[in-house]
């Protein structure tokens, strides 16, 4: 038995699957076109299809040099996301690799420094997802961190710049590396995975879906999914979702789930910033951005961490030229010297900036409360939204109790709760007003 | 007639009895308390009004406001219900005080059945058959001792003012009854404010059967057959059928002329039932006698055809009777099952909250749901925990059981936890089927309690074959290729290879050695999915959790994923890290107010340690660590309403 084969068996024996396995469920049975490899292993890259639609794919092969980053598997890469750029087809990426070879001394940096330029270059143009199944450590890991999405495989992946040995060094902090930069880290306190799977097969089929809100390259045309789900369904148990009780805050994950095409949504980052829900869902067959104010948590106040989380995903809608759907029930900021100092006033700027940067088509629903300066970043009119529509209990003002008179003024459609989906769907399909 | 009518009470039955009136003309007012502001029986009366604050003490039980509302409403009979005031003899009193009709029987008839002992004399002297014991308050444990050996063991004490299994004690030998009387009466004592206690002769494995009686105020006094209550959990009951599958007609005749004769002893007006234990013998005893109108009335109204609701209504107008025995021969079966937002899994523990999905079977000749809940409906968590009572009829008992399962398949409630797959899993046990029934059947079937060993399928193959359609239709999402297509459906852990082909307007499933042809115009997203699989109707509820479906049918509750061959093939590999993973976080395993968190940070829990208290429907549920650790931090606060599932604190 040859020692590759070893490897894999010992990899087999963790729980973890080889490269070709990953790409193999990644995409449709049979359609892998290998690229010819050149010179060492260690990585294996190509293209094939999901649900039918061409995108390229590259796979880390931990059984080969720890699936170290050498020049020959970066060119390989490269070659591979360049192909990608030129056919305009999204990239999906298996990170699982042990960094640069020691033996490679600086000249390895110089490959790992080439490998982020092409993917900031092929990201420039197409949809890059990353999935991180193993280690992606050091500089390895802002490859991770350059895609447009990540997901991570709990208890198995790991991404930081500096691990646990340096952290002692500097701090005498022991800290593991699961606890410092695992997929449960990253879901909830960095933000940076975009979801945690429990296992590899998971991590892969979740791609394979999120796929499918996805467009093929930047402002490639929104994803169409055909949907028996008529677009005048009403949904009578929104009239009781948001009341005046306190202790019955409203989940908006009902909501986006009730109107949604076939009550079916995709959340990021649902264990980051709470505060605040980041979704993708189909609405009439049209893939839409969903950000959402969430009361269950903090009141649904936003502080920096929610701030920051909806600005990156209204770049992101942006980006891909998905249609945002806003849903406003907040009471303000989060108060407190550590939001300011935090800098609070900075992300408040940067949603700001973020909402006028973006060309796509927008409708703002408020549910509930949208007092003040919180509802000023939470796409009013004023910030080129293309419609606000409002539920005929929603409470528009500068404060909690203030007077209301001007409200009309800054909503185009009042509607009842049950008529949601009619009225969003009428809405997207609406010709843009400017 | 009266013109308009007050219900003094909530939920289904404030919906049930609105339904009646208005069908005879009559204006209705709704009572509510402020948890109850926007809750269906509020909704549906013509007029409503708020009588305090959600406890049922300050609301519901206050005969001085509902007085009041009828004065300000101009209401001039209430309808009690049951429950509440509805077997509170001053109730009756302050009503007829104010000139307002009660709907029900008289205060003395009420006060005369409502304590045990009076009552049980009462029907003895009525030549009611009682079980043997003795019915003086008893001194002490040792007269306890030697009254129990007179009537021979087992024996039961029970407290005289006792309801709901509180203060019981069941008694084999001296020491037993030595021990079980102090404690019955500290508990009688504390639950009832009384610690008289009674002993009688207890009736191994009975049935509890009753007979429902209707009499007007000119001498009119009819048994209209009876109903058997024996699957009980608790002391609640929660299936109840009529008739009964037990009793022969020379029976049942001898029960309903003792019910009858009870009746007129005590000058019954109204819809009463009494209540009896039945043992294997057809010896049948006095248990005791309800003077409302029963949880379970439905059933006898689908046997008999009658509204009992406007029958009380009609008699306590003045109305005189003018059916006949004979006009209310029972026809055919009915059964009821009471929907309870529970969850089995969690020792039955109370579930309130949101319903965020609420769609009832479709109701025809066949099929009644009593509810009082709708669609983004909360159900509070300071009352009684019944959603709806579910009820079939048919000609025979076997079909009637049919046309309940798939009534319970297709009744979709979600947001909270609800006992359907329980009552599912209660109506195919093959002594349920047989109709030998007895008041611990519940028990008997489930000595371990009722598990996630108890929802497994009995036909894991059809519901994988609907889970591959489910799969094809909201996932693949394409017509089915001319050769078909191979996928796997992992059912709880179980893989099922199959074959999908498309046969006309249907999908033939290949599934080991057996081929399902599914029919159905399901379409994704839809909570229920209703199909034909080779000749049966088959109704399967669905729910899409991320890359899985969860399955309900048939009382089973199961977990799907559908793969496809060669990904299928590589997922033994994943099973190596599923040990790995513990989850950290401990949830509150039920809706509520949470009481206290006795624990805090830093704190080394031993296994089994109480962590918290929460309440929720007037019950105190202790939380326990489910493992030794650390705690890292909390995660919730005293005071706080939780969710079910809401974290409470993270372990290290």
């Amino acid at each position: 038995m040859s020692t590759a084969s070893d490897a894999l068996a010992a990899r087999r024996a963790q729980g973890l699957l080889g490269a070709r396995e990953r790409i193999a469920v990644l995409l449709d049975s049979d359609s892998f076109d290998e690229a010819p490899r050149c010179g060492t292993h260690g990585v294996v890259a190509g293209s094939g299809t999901v649900a039918g639609r061409r995108l390229f794919v590259y796979a880390q092969d931990a059984t080969v040099a720890d699936g170290a980053v050498t020049l020959a598997n970066a060119e390989q890469i490269g070659a591979v996301l360049e192909q990608a750029a030129q056919h305009g087809a999204p990239i999906v990426t298996m990170l699982d690799t042990a960094g640069t070879r020691a033996q490679d001394g600086l000249s390895g940096i110089a490959h790992l420094i080439e490998l982020q330029r092409r993917h900031l270059h092929a990201r420039r143009r197409v949809t890059l997802l990353a999935l991180v199944m193993g280690p992606c450590i050091g500089a390895t890991s802002v490859l991770a961190a350059l895609a447009d999405l990540r997901i991570m495989v709990a208890g198995r992946a790991e991404m930081f710049l500096t691990g646990p040995e340096a952290v002692e060094a500097a701090s005498g902090e022991i800290v593991s590396a699961q606890d410092l930069g695992g997929a449960a880290a990253h879901g909830a306190r960095s933000g940076l995975a975009d979801l945690v799977a429990p296992d590899e097969i998971a991590a892969l089929l979740h791609a394979r879906a999120w796929i499918s809100y996805l467009p093929d390259r930047r402002h490639g045309g929104v994803p169409h999914r055909p949907t028996a789900d008529p677009p005048d369904r009403i949904t009578p148990a929104l009239a009781t979702l948001v009341t005046d009780d306190p202790a019955r805050a409203c989940d908006v994950r009902e909501l986006i789930a009730a109107i949604a095409d076939e009550a079916e949504l995709v959340e990021l980052q649902p264990d980051f910033a709470m505060n605040l829900v980041t979704a993708f869902a189909h609405l009439d067959g049209h893939a839409v951005g969903i950000v959402a104010n969430q009361p269950t948590v903090l009141a649904g106040c936003l502080d920096c961490d929610a701030l920051a989380k909806a600005a990156r995903f209204v770049r992101l809608c942006g980006a891909f030229g998905l249609p945002i759907i806003t849903v406003v029930d907040t009471p303000g900021f989060l108060p407190g010297v550590a939001q300011e100092h935090a800098g609070i006033v900075r992300e408040a700027a940067d949603l700001l900036a973020a909402w006028t940067e973006c060309a796509v088509k927008r409708v703002t629903l408020v549910v509930g409360r949208a007092y003040g300066g919180a509802w000023g970043v939470m796409a009013p009119r004023p910030l080129g939204t293309d419609s606000v529509l409002a539920w005929t209990g929603a409470d528009i003002a500068l404060r909690r109790n203030a007077a209301r008179a001007d409200r009309l003024a800054m909503v185009d459609p009042v509607i009842a709760p049950e008529q949601t989906r009619p009225g969003l769907c009428r809405a997207l399909a609406a010709r843009r007003p400017r | 007639m009266f013109r308009k009518i007050l219900i003094a009470n909530r939920g289904e039955i404030a919906c049930r009895v609105i339904r009646t009136a208005r069908r005879m003309g009559i204006a209705t007012v709704a009572v509510h308390s402020d948890a109850d502001r926007d809750a269906l029986h509020v909704r549906m009366a013509d007029e409503h009004i708020a009588i305090g604050t959600a406890s049922a003490a300050e609301s519901y039980l206050r005969i001085d406001r509902i007085v009041q509302a009828c004065c300000s409403t101009g209401a001039d009979a209430v309808h009690p219900g049951y429950g509440f005031l509805s077997e509170r003899p001053d109730f009756a009193r302050a009503l007829a005080d104010a000139g307002i009709a009660f709907i029900g029987p008289d205060a003395a008839a009420m006060a005369a059945m409502g304590d045990k002992i009076a009552s049980k004399r009462l029907a003895a002297a009525a030549g009611v058959s009682t079980v043997p014991g003795h019915d003086e308050a008893i001194a002490d444990a040792d007269a306890a001792v030697r009254i129990a050996r007179a009537i021979g063991y087992p024996v039961m004490l029970k407290a005289s003012a006792g309801g709901g299994g509180k203060g019981m004690r069941i008694a084999a030998d001296d020491d037993a009854v030595r021990a079980g009387f102090a404690a019955a009466q500290a508990e009688a004592r504390a639950s009832f404010g009384d610690d008289r206690i009674l002993i009688e002769k207890f009736i191994v494995r009975p049935r509890h059967i009753e007979i429902q009686v209707l009499a007007d105020a000119h001498g009119t006094t009819l048994a209209l057959g009876e109903r058997e209550c024996s699957i009980q959990r608790r002391h609640q009951k929660v299936i109840e059928e009529a008739p009964s599958p037990f009793l022969d007609a020379a029976t049942r005749r001898r029960m309903s002329e003792q019910a009858v004769a009870l009746a007129r002893a005590v000058g019954y007006r109204s819809a009463g039932t009494v209540e009896f234990i039945v043992d294997a013998a057809r010896n049948f005893y006095f248990l005791e006698m309800n003077t409302r109108l029963q949880v379970e009335h439905p059933v006898t109204e689908l046997v008999t055809g009658l509204d009992l609701v406007e029958l009380m209504i009609r008699v306590a107008a003045g109305e005189r009777l003018t059916l006949t025995e004979a006009d209310t021969a029972p026809r055919g079966w009915a059964l009821e099952a009471r929907v309870y937002a529970e969850d089995p899994l969690r020792g039955f523990a109370p579930a309130p909250g949101r319903l965020t999905h609420y769609q009832e079977p479709e109701s025809d000749a066949h099929t009644r749901v009593d509810s009082g809940v709708f669609a983004g409906g909360e159900f509070p968590v300071f009352y009684d925990p019944m959603i709806a009572k579910l009820c079939t009829w048919a000609p025979t008992r076997a079909e009637a059981i049919a046309v309940m399962r798939v009534a319970i398949d297709s009744y979709v409630i979600r947001g909270i936890a609800h006992n359907l797959p329980f009552l599912s899993a209660l109506l195919h046990r093959p002594r349920f089927v047989a109709g030998d029934l007895s008041t611990d059947f519940i028990d008997a079937e489930y000595p371990a309690g009722f598990g996630t060993d108890d929802l497994r399928p009995a036909d894991p193959t059809l519901l994988a074959a609907v889970a591959a359609v489910l799969h094809h239709r909201a996932v693949l999402r394409r017509p089915v290729a001319p050769g078909g297509v191979s996928l796997v459906v992992v059912l709880d852990g179980t893989a099922h290879p199959l074959h999908v082909a498309s046969a006309d307007g249907a999908t033939d499933i290949a599934i080991g050695d057996r081929s399902l042809r599914v029919a159905s115009d399901w379409r994704p997203g839809e909570p229920l999915f209703r199909g034909r699989v080779d000749d049966r109707d088959v109704r399967v509820q669905v729910e899409r959790t991320g890359l899985s479906w969860r399955l309900f049918h048939a009382g089973a509750v199961v977990t799907a994923q559908v793969f496809a061959p060669h990904v299928a093939a590589l997922l033994p590999i994943m099973q190596a890290r599923k040990a790995t993973t513990q989850d950290r976080v401990l949830r509150a395993p039920l809706a509520g107010r949470l009481v206290s968190l006795a624990v805090a940070a830093g704190d080394a829990l031993a296994e089994g340690a109480d962590v918290a208290v929460i309440e929720a429907m007037k019950m105190q549920t202790t939380v326990r660590a489910p493992r030794a650790g650390v705690v890292s931090r909390l995660l919730a606060e005293s005071g706080a309403v939780l969710a079910a599932d809401q974290p409470l604190l993270e372990f290290a």
